[in-house]
């Protein structure tokens, strides 16, 4: 038999017992940045809320942009912490630092890898078209009360 | 076996795989209770072989918020170490340098590589 790439995984185990502050410090910058990230899909809500017309939506109009609003605002922040664990890998994980079980986490993580970057794309997708949709319901139902946009003022001292 | 005593210093370095071999390895925890040692004599050689395999962060691991979750999962994991004697490969690490061996080598031995045979060494799966 001839020594074949076992003897590889087990240099790069070897190796990797010393790579770890390196690795672990880099991830931790990548969550740093994917969570800061997160921060601004507030301005999803920032931009509905901003526009201070929810209170215009019919009652039957307001739940249902505040659903879609909510659950795109979930996938948007479910689909951004998937694409982050795709790329920085799950913090706190050890393995023991052999060459075979080196072998087996990195062929788990690269098959899990692929299916987190799909799922975090179609989260991404579901949330934009769910934020659409409640910015579409918010401008179709508005109710036309008779107030010009200008006066929004006089709204909230009438309310 | 005899250990040690029958090692072969005249071994020439040469990386071979002896394929499945029914040795005297051990395996106990290391001292520092995140590190797993593998223990026996080298079929290559007949020196006294020593591996030390610790616990470590696979291209992962930080604490934190986060963490929690993996730490907690970690800890599970902890509770029943593997059998690594029946999952890694192992390479001769005895420590001596074998003639024509590189100056640079991750295994300090006369290179051989093997399995050990499951059965064995009174570990049970
Ligand atoms: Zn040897
Ligand atoms: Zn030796």
């Amino acid at each position: 038999m001839t020594p074949g790439p076992d003897r590889r995984w087990a240099e790069l185990a070897r190796e990797q017992e010393f790579l770890q502050l390196a690795e672990v410090r880099r991830q931790a910058e990548g969550w740093r940045n994917g969570l800061a990230g997160t921060t601004a899909l507030l301005t999803v809500l920032v931009f509905v809320k901003g526009r201070d017309n929810l209170a215009d939506l019919s009652p039957g109009g307001r739940v249902t942009a505040m659903v879609l609003l909510g659950a795109g605002f979930l996938c948007l922040l479910c689909g951004t912490l998937t694409a982050v664990r795709a790329c920085y890998g799950r913090p706190g994980e050890s393995v023991y630092l052999g060459g075979q079980a080196l072998r087996r986490w990195t062929e788990r993580e690269v098959a899990r890898a692929g299916r987190l970057v799909i799922t975090a794309t179609v989260l991404s997708v579901a949330g934009v078209l769910c934020v659409a949709a409640a910015v579409g319901v918010a401008w179709s139902t508005t109710q036309d009360t008779g107030v010009p946009p200008e006066g929004g003022a006089a709204r909230i001292a009438g309310r | 076996m005899s250990e040690g005593g029958g090692h072969r210093f005249e071994e020439r370095y040469a990386e071979r795989d002896l394929g499945e071999v029914a040795g005297d390895f051990r395996q106990r925890s290391g001292p520092d209770g995140r590190s797993v040692v593998l223990e026996g004599t080298c079929p290559g050689c007949l020196g006294r072989s020593v591996t030390r395999i610790p616990r470590g962060a696979p291209g992962a691991g930080t604490k934190g918020l986060l963490g929690r979750f993996g730490r907690r999962r970690e800890a599970r994991e902890a509770e029943a170490e593997p059998d690594l004697l029946e999952t890694e490969v192992l390479f001769c690490e005895c420590g001596y340098a074998h003639p024509e061996q590189p100056a640079e080598v991750a295994f300090r031995g006369c290179g051989a590589q093997w399995r050990v045979r499951p059965d064995d060494d009174g570990g049970t799966p």
